[in-house]
C-alpha cells in the first residue's frame, strides 16, 4: 500500500462521505431505547439490533452525539460514562516527571442525590519529592488496588453486578481523592517507576493546598452548574491560573481565579493537560499531537510535535524541558522548547 | 382494547407478588400511585420491551427489576398532577433539565429548549379535556435525567436538521449547475468524472458494510460529529485507551482495503488511483450535500 499523503488524505474524505450517505434504515427507536443505550443498559440483543441502526441513520448519530455532549452530572449515576471521565488517567498528571505545577481536575460526581459534593481529583509532583527507585518500590494501596480491579471488570464488561463494581469504584475514588490522598501519592508514584513504557502514566494523587481549597470550591460550584469541567493549570503561588477544555479554550486568571480572561490559543482542538512552571510559563497539550507554549502568559504558539496521537499529560520545568505523554503511552522529552523531542523509553 | 385489559390482567396474576415488592420500593404511595396504576405501567412498559409470545415465556421479572422504578413512580405522579410530585421533580431534576440543555444547544437556546421540554411535561396540551403529559413515554428503562436528555437532544437535532434542509438547498443548486456548465463544456471529463464517482462511491460503500456496525459508528462518531475520544468512549462503555486504539486500527483497514479493491479489482496504477480519489471525491460531495439538503425529518419521541 502507498503511503502517499496526498492519497491517504483522499482516502479519508471518501470514507467521510460514505459515512454521510443518506440511509434508508427503519424508524428509529423511541427515546427511552436512547437513553437505556446510553446507560448501557440495553440487553444484548436489542444492543446489537439498535447499534446495527445507529451505524446507518444519521439522525441517530447526531442525537448520540448531542447525548455524549451532556456533562457528566447530568448523565446516569451508575453507568461508566462519568467514570471514565473522572478517573481516567490521563486526567492527572504522570509521577514520573519532575514539575513544580499543579494540575487540578474536577469531576461532577451524578450520584443519584443531587446535593452530593463533587470528586475532586488533585494531582501534584512537587519538585522536592525525590523520585523513588524501582527497587525500592512499595506495595500499591489498597484503594489503588481496588480501582484497577474495579476498572478491569469494567473493561472486560464481564462483571455480573455493574452496580456493585461501580459502588466498588466510587468507593475507591473516595478514599483516593479524601483518606488516602497523602500515602497514595507515594505509593503510585513508586509503582509508575516499575511499570513498563507502553502502559498509561499512572495517577500522584494528593490534597490540595489549603489555600486552594476555595479556588476548587468554585470551579466545582462552575462544574456543579452544567459548564465544562476542566483543566486548571496552577502555576506555583497560585496567583496565575489557567483554565483550558473542549474546543481549544483557554482562560488566563490573575488573582488566583477570581476573575478569568479569554486567550487566543489558535486551535480548536480539545485540550488535555497542562503544566505551569512559572508565572509566565505554561504548557497544554491535547488531542491530535497538539503542544501550545506561553513564555510570557499571554500569547500562545503551538509547537510541532513529535506524534499526531491525542496527547494526554505534559510536565515542564521550565520554557525549554518538558515531557509530554501520549495516549498510547509513548513519551517524549524536550530540552529546546520544542525544537526537538527525544523518545523516552521510561 | 379487551385483549390488552385481558393481558394486563394476566400480568398481573402472574406477578402480583412482585409487582407488590417494587411498587414499595419505588415509594409510588408518596405520590398517591395507586396499585393499579403502577403494575399498568410496568405492564405497558414490558409491552414496550417484549411481544406478547415473550411476554410469557422471557424473563420478565429480571427486566422490571432493572427498571428505575422511582422515577417511574415519579413520572406517574407527575402526569397524575400530584403536587408533591411535581416539588420532588422540580427539586430533583429541573437543573439537571437545564444544565442538559446548555449542553446540548449551547446556552443562547438552552432556555427555549428545556422551556418547551417542560411545558410539555406537565402537560399543556389538553386532549379531549385530559392533559397528556409527555412523562407517558417514560417507561423507567433508563434513569429519569437520561432520559429527558434524550428527548431534549432529539428536540434539538431535530431543529437543527430542519433548518439544515432549508439553507443549503441553494449553495448545492449552484454547485449542481457549475457542474453541469464545466461538464457541458467538455463533455469527455464530464464522463471521467462520472465514472470515477461511480467507482468510488461503490468501492467505499462496499468497504464501508463490511464493517461491524459498532465500527461504523464509532468512525461516524469520529468524523462527522466530532466527539472526543472520550464522549466517544463513554459512549460505548469502553475505556479511552480501548477507543483509540480500535478508531486508528478501523480507519487504517478502511483506507488499506479502499485503496486495494482500486487496484486489485480495477487494475489501478498509482496516478489513476490518485486520480479516481481526487475526481471521485469533488463529485461524490456535491451529490452528498443536494442528497442531505432533501433528508426528511424523523420520527416523534414515542
Ligand atoms: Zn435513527
Amino acid at each position: 500500500m502507498s503511503k502517499d499523503p496526498s492519497i491517504e488524505h483522499d482516502l479519508e474524505r471518501a470514507i467521510k462521505a460514505g459515512l454521510r450517505e443518506r440511509s434508508r434504515t427503519a424508524s428509529c427507536p423511541p427515546m427511552d431505547v436512547v437513553a437505556a443505550y446510553c446507560e448501557h443498559s440495553l440487553a444484548s440483543e436489542e444492543l446489537s439490533q439498535w447499534e446495527a441502526h445507529f451505524a446507518g441513520c444519521r439522525r441517530c448519530q447526531q442525537l448520540l452525539a448531542a447525548m455524549a455532549r451532556v456533562e457528566p452530572s447530568v448523565a446516569p449515576a451508575a453507568a461508566p460514562s462519568w467514570w471514565s471521565r473522572a478517573l481516567d488517567w490521563r486526567w492527572l498528571v504522570p509521577a514520573a516527571a519532575a514539575a513544580s505545577a499543579f494540575a487540578i481536575w474536577i469531576a461532577v460526581r451524578p450520584g443519584t442525590r443531587p446535593a452530593e459534593s463533587p470528586t475532586v481529583i488533585v494531582a501534584s509532583r512537587p519538585e522536592t519529592q525525590a523520585a523513588p527507585t524501582a527497587a525500592a518500590q512499595p506495595e500499591p494501596s489498597s484503594a489503588l488496588r481496588m480501582l484497577e480491579k474495579a476498572q478491569e471488570q469494567f473493561a472486560k464488561k464481564t462483571e455480573p453486578n455493574p452496580a456493585e463494581s461501580a459502588q466498588a469504584m466510587r468507593d475507591a475514588i473516595d478514599r483516593l481523592a479524601k483518606k488516602e490522598a497523602p500515602t497514595v501519592a507515594a505509593e503510585a508514584a513508586g509503582a509508575v517507576a516499575g511499570k513498563p513504557a507502553a502502559s498509561p502514566p499512572a495517577p500522584a494523587v494528593a490534597p490540595a493546598p489549603r489555600t486552594l481549597a476555595s479556588r476548587v470550591d468554585a470551579a466545582a460550584a462552575d462544574a456543579a452548574m452544567g459548564r465544562q469541567a476542566g483543566l486548571v493549570v496552577i502555576a506555583p503561588g497560585a496567583q496565575v491560573q489557567w483554565r483550558a477544555g473542549p474546543g481549544g479554550q483557554i482562560e488566563q486568571s490573575r488573582d488566583a481565579g477570581a476573575t478569568w480572561d479569554a486567550q487566543n490559543a489558535g486551535t480548536s482542538e480539545d485540550l488535555l493537560a497542562g503544566s505551569a512552571p512559572s508565572d509566565s510559563v505554561c504548557w497544554i497539550v491535547g488531542r491530535g499531537g497538539t503542544i501550545l507554549r506561553s513564555t510570557d502568559g499571554r500569547a500562545w504558539s503551538r509547537l510541532e510535535s513529535p506524534v499526531s496521537a491525542d496527547l494526554v499529560s505534559v510536565a515542564a520545568t521550565d520554557a525549554a524541558n518538558a515531557t509530554i505523554a501520549a495516549v498510547d503511552g509513548q513519551r517524549f522529552m524536550t530540552r529546546d522548547g520544542g525544537g526537538t523531542w527525544e523518545k523516552r523509553e521510561h | 382494547m379487551a385483549l390488552a385489559s385481558e393481558g394486563l390482567q394476566q400480568f398481573r396474576d402472574r406477578h402480583q407478588t412482585f409487582i407488590g415488592s417494587l411498587y414499595r420500593r419505588a415509594g409510588a404511595a408518596e405520590w398517591a400511585v395507586g396499585t393499579d396504576v403502577f403494575a399498568e405501567a410496568l405492564y405497558r412498559s414490558a409491552r414496550h420491551r417484549f411481544s406478547d409470545a415473550e411476554l410469557e415465556y422471557s424473563p420478565v421479572e429480571s427486566y422490571l427489576d432493572a427498571l428505575h422504578v422511582e422515577d417511574l413512580a415519579l413520572a406517574l405522579g407527575c402526569q397524575a398532577g400530584h403536587e408533591g410530585a411535581w416539588r420532588a421533580f422540580v427539586s430533583r431534576y429541573r437543573p439537571r433539565l437545564y444544565a442538559a440543555a446548555r449542553s446540548i444547544a449551547g446556552d443562547q437556546d438552552a432556555q427555549d429548549l428545556a422551556g418547551s421540554i417542560y411545558g410539555e411535561l406537565y402537560g399543556l396540551k389538553e386532549r379531549a379535556g385530559q392533559r397528556r403529559s409527555l412523562f407517558r413515554y417514560y417507561h423507567g428503562r433508563s434513569s429519569l435525567p437520561t432520559w429527558l436528555s434524550a428527548v431534549l437532544a432529539q428536540r434539538h437535532v431535530d431543529g437543527l436538521r430542519a433548518a439544515a434542509r432549508l439553507e443549503p438547498l441553494d449553495e448545492a443548486r449552484h454547485e449542481i449547475h457549475a457542474r453541469r456548465d464545466s461538464d457541458a463544456s467538455d463533455p469527455e471529463s464530464g464522463l471521467v468524472r462520472r465514472r470515477y464517482v461511480a467507482i468510488l462511491t461503490r468501492v467505499v460503500r462496499a468497504a464501508l458494510a463490511e464493517l461491524d456496525p459498532r465500527e461504523r459508528l464509532r468512525l461516524a462518531h469520529y468524523y462527522l460529529d466530532g466527539l472526543t475520544l472520550a464522549q466517544a468512549a463513554a459512549l460505548f462503555g469502553e475505556h479511552e485507551s480501548t477507543a483509540s486504539r480500535k478508531l486508528e486500527r478501523t480507519r487504517q483497514g478502511l483506507r488499506a482495503r479502499i485503496e486495494q479493491t482500486l487496484r486489485d479489482e480495477y487494475r489501478f496504477d498509482d496516478g489513476a488511483v490518485r486520480e479516481c480519489l481526487t475526481v471521485g471525491i469533488e463529485g461524490w460531495t456535491m451529490d452528498l450535500s443536494r442528497e442531505l439538503s432533501q433528508e426528511t425529518a424523523g420520527s416523534d419521541v414515542q
